[in-house]
């Protein structure tokens, strides 16, 4: 066990490697850099922009540039934005613009997940017990309709209704509850769709096997072979769902995000990437990287605690 | 042996009918059946698949799935009370309490998240008020009643550690934890390999005796009948075509399925190019023929057999055949 952790974490550590060297590798490549993208708003001279240049290092050889943000990342130094500059000066750490998006996307990634698997783990399970069934039938075709449509339209969609027409919500925003409810209704539709279908389709094999038979035979009620029996096994499929969809959610929503101006780590990493902001991005991308590692190992952990076929091994 | 006449009748089915609605139509799976299961007794059910063996088995205790089946008709009486009339209350005493099943695949017929001892310890508790301690002696005393080795220890492995044939003991220690009066076998040895099968067959002629059991035992292999049974009931196209002890069976089969079934199994002291087979294919239970439903297959086929349908009847004492036209019955025992 403790081997396969530090296995996995190695293999981890070299994913984010991998990922620093091509984000930095590629942001160099793109047409333009910070310094010119900043003085093309200012209207300043060259002579600014070679000084904004030598001031963050873009002159050096690419070599020393990188091993000098590889120091940095490891030491913790995160350095400044590029992008919020008082007199010339940045002044906004990059650190401290991800620790105030972080707990945005966090709550949002945790509230959509949770919100989800509420509604859809007895939706799925009521449409399993009755297959073919008018309910079955209808919460299928909603949910077809539901993934044909786009996410942002379904937030237009939220906005225009509920926010335009009912007034009931704010269009968007950050810091009370009520402008936080859209984001979430707006992510969770997707969610709800596929953690139905999977505990639909998961449970539906399940309720025919053998060993619920098995469980049926001795006696046990409707309840217990349900939730004893049944549901136990069906937690190994939802929770690699799961995991396979947290990753997304935790590293941002790009277009919820903008749409309901909910400023979290996805909206941070679009715009510093329109703004070629260096070190925002080079603290982001391994972020992220750093997110998918851990939550993969945490789904491989729940296996042992969940499936005792791998626990043994 | 004990005499006929002092056996009990434990579990009387009768006209059973059970039926399938699927989309391509309505499935006659069991079709009028009626047979007695007495007390200490083993019997077969054997027939071949789609027979409706198993679906008679499962039909008893009313663990077919519903929809798409259904018991249309019919009664089972288990000690003069209709099963058929319980409540799903009253079903969840007599599943595992009167009556319990050993299923055909014991790979997949256990729970893999859970431990074989939790899997039989809550049977056990499901039918009596033990604790938890209690209950855990018992399940371990049950397995070794079945035969598996160490079973202190093994009580707490999972389903995946076993073998096919362990698991099949844990199956059966699941089914005794009841304390039923009934065990249901379905096709128990299907899944395993000879050896095992042998081994299997014995446990449960064995429990049968020690435990004073009664068995049903279904089964397409007509050798597996001749081990263990002491009646034997054949099925085809969801009917009860033939009824008999088991030794008169084999010497003297009436109905002319039994006797193609006999024939085609191959015997170690003749050599012969082809197994003899029966020519033909079951049924559709879709839409099954008028009259005789083996009589597009039977050698013996008159006109009257594709226009009438034979009902069972007495050929000789003990032994009942559905045919127009059965083979005679031998007297010189």
């Amino acid at each position: 066990m403790g081997q396969f952790i530090g296995k996995r974490l190695l293999r981890g550590l070299l994913t984010i490697f991998v990922t620093m060297v091509v984000v930095f590798l590629l942001i160099r490549m793109a047409p333009g850099d910070p310094a010119s993208i900043l003085a093309g708003s200012m209207d300043t001279d060259e002579a600014f922009v070679e000084s904004l240049r030598e001031e963050w290092g873009l002159d050096e050889p690419i070599l020393k540039q990188f091993t000098v943000y590889v120091k940095n990342l490891v030491t913790g130094n995160l350095g400044y934005s590029y992008q919020y500059l008082t007199h010339g000066k940045p002044n906004q750490p990059v650190i401290s613009l991800i620790l105030q998006r972080l707990p945005r996307t966090f709550i949002l990634a945790a509230s959509v997940i949770i919100f989800s698997i509420l509604i859809a783990i007895p939706l799925g399970t009521i449409c399993a017990m009755k297959p073919g069934s008018w309910f079955d039938n209808l919460t299928f075709s909603i949910q077809m309709t539901i993934t044909s449509i786009p996410n942002f339209y379904i937030g237009m969609i939220l906005i225009a209704l509920l926010a335009v027409k009912w007034k009931l919500l704010p269009t968007g925003g950050y810091g009370d509850f009520n402008s936080f409810i859209m984001p979430m209704l707006c992510l969770s539709f997707r969610y709800i769709v596929t953690f139905t279908r999977t505990t639909r389709t998961e449970l539906g094999q399940i309720l025919n096997s053998d060993y619920l038979r098995t469980a049926k035979a001795k006696g046990l009620s409707r309840t217990v072979v349900l939730f004893k029996h049944g549901l136990r096994n069906v937690l190994i499929p939802i929770v690699t769902m799961i995991g396979t969809r947290l990753g997304g959610l935790l590293t941002g929503a790009v277009y919820v995000e903008t749409l309901f101006r909910y400023y979290g780590v996805g909206e941070l990493l679009i715009s510093a990437i329109s703004a070629r902001d260096y070190p925002t991005i080079q603290a982001v991308i391994p972020y992220i990287a750093a997110v998918f590692v851990i939550v993969n190992l945490a789904v491989d952990m729940s296996y042992f605690a969940l499936d005792p076929r791998i626990r043994k091994k | 042996m004990e005499s006929q006449n002092t056996l009990k009748v434990l579990l009387d089915v009768k006209n059973l009918t059970t039926r399938f609605f699927t989309d391509d139509g309505i499935v006659l799976a069991v079709d009028n059946v009626s047979f007695q299961l007495m007390e200490g007794e083993i019997l077969g059910i054997v027939g071949e698949s789609g027979s409706g063996k198993s679906v008679t088995s499962m039909s008893t205790m009313r663990l077919i799935p519903i929809p798409p089946g259904e018991i249309t008709e019919g009664q089972v009486l288990l000690k003069g009370r209709d099963v058929l009339k319980c409540s799903e209350k009253e079903m969840q005493d007599i599943r595992g309490n009167e009556i319990a099943m050993i299923f055909q695949e014991p790979m997949t017929a256990l729970n893999p998240v859970y431990t074989i001892g939790a899997q039989i310890i809550e049977a056990i508790r499901q039918h009596s008020k033990m604790g938890k301690a209690k209950a855990r002696e018992r399940a371990i005393d049950l397995l070794k009643l079945v035969g598996i080795p160490a079973p202190e220890k093994r009580v707490d492995d999972y389903p995946h550690q076993l073998s096919g044939g362990m698991r099949q003991r844990v199956i059966i220690a699941i089914a005794l934890a009841g304390n039923p009066s009934i065990l249901i076998a379905d096709e128990p040895t299907t899944a395993l390999d000879v050896t095992i099968q042998a081994q299997i067959l014995r446990l449960i002629r064995e429990i049968k005796e020690t435990q004073n059991k009664s068995v049903m035992l279904i089964t397409h292999d007509l050798g597996v009948i001749a081990q263990t049974c002491d009646r034997v009931i054949v099925m085809y196209g969801a009917e009860i075509v033939e009824q008999s002890p088991v030794r008169p069976l084999y010497k003297n089969p009436l109905h002319p399925y039994t006797e193609g079934l006999l024939s085609s199994i191959p015997k170690m002291d003749e050599d012969v190019e082809r197994l003899n087979v029966i020519e033909g294919m079951v049924p559709n239970p879709l839409a099954l023929p008028a009259g005789c439903r083996f009589c597009s297959r039977c050698k013996k086929a008159q006109e009257r057999c594709k226009a009438e349908k034979p009902t069972l009847r007495e050929a000789a004492p003990g032994r009942l055949v559905a045919c127009h036209y059965p083979c005679e019955v031998q007297t010189d025992e």
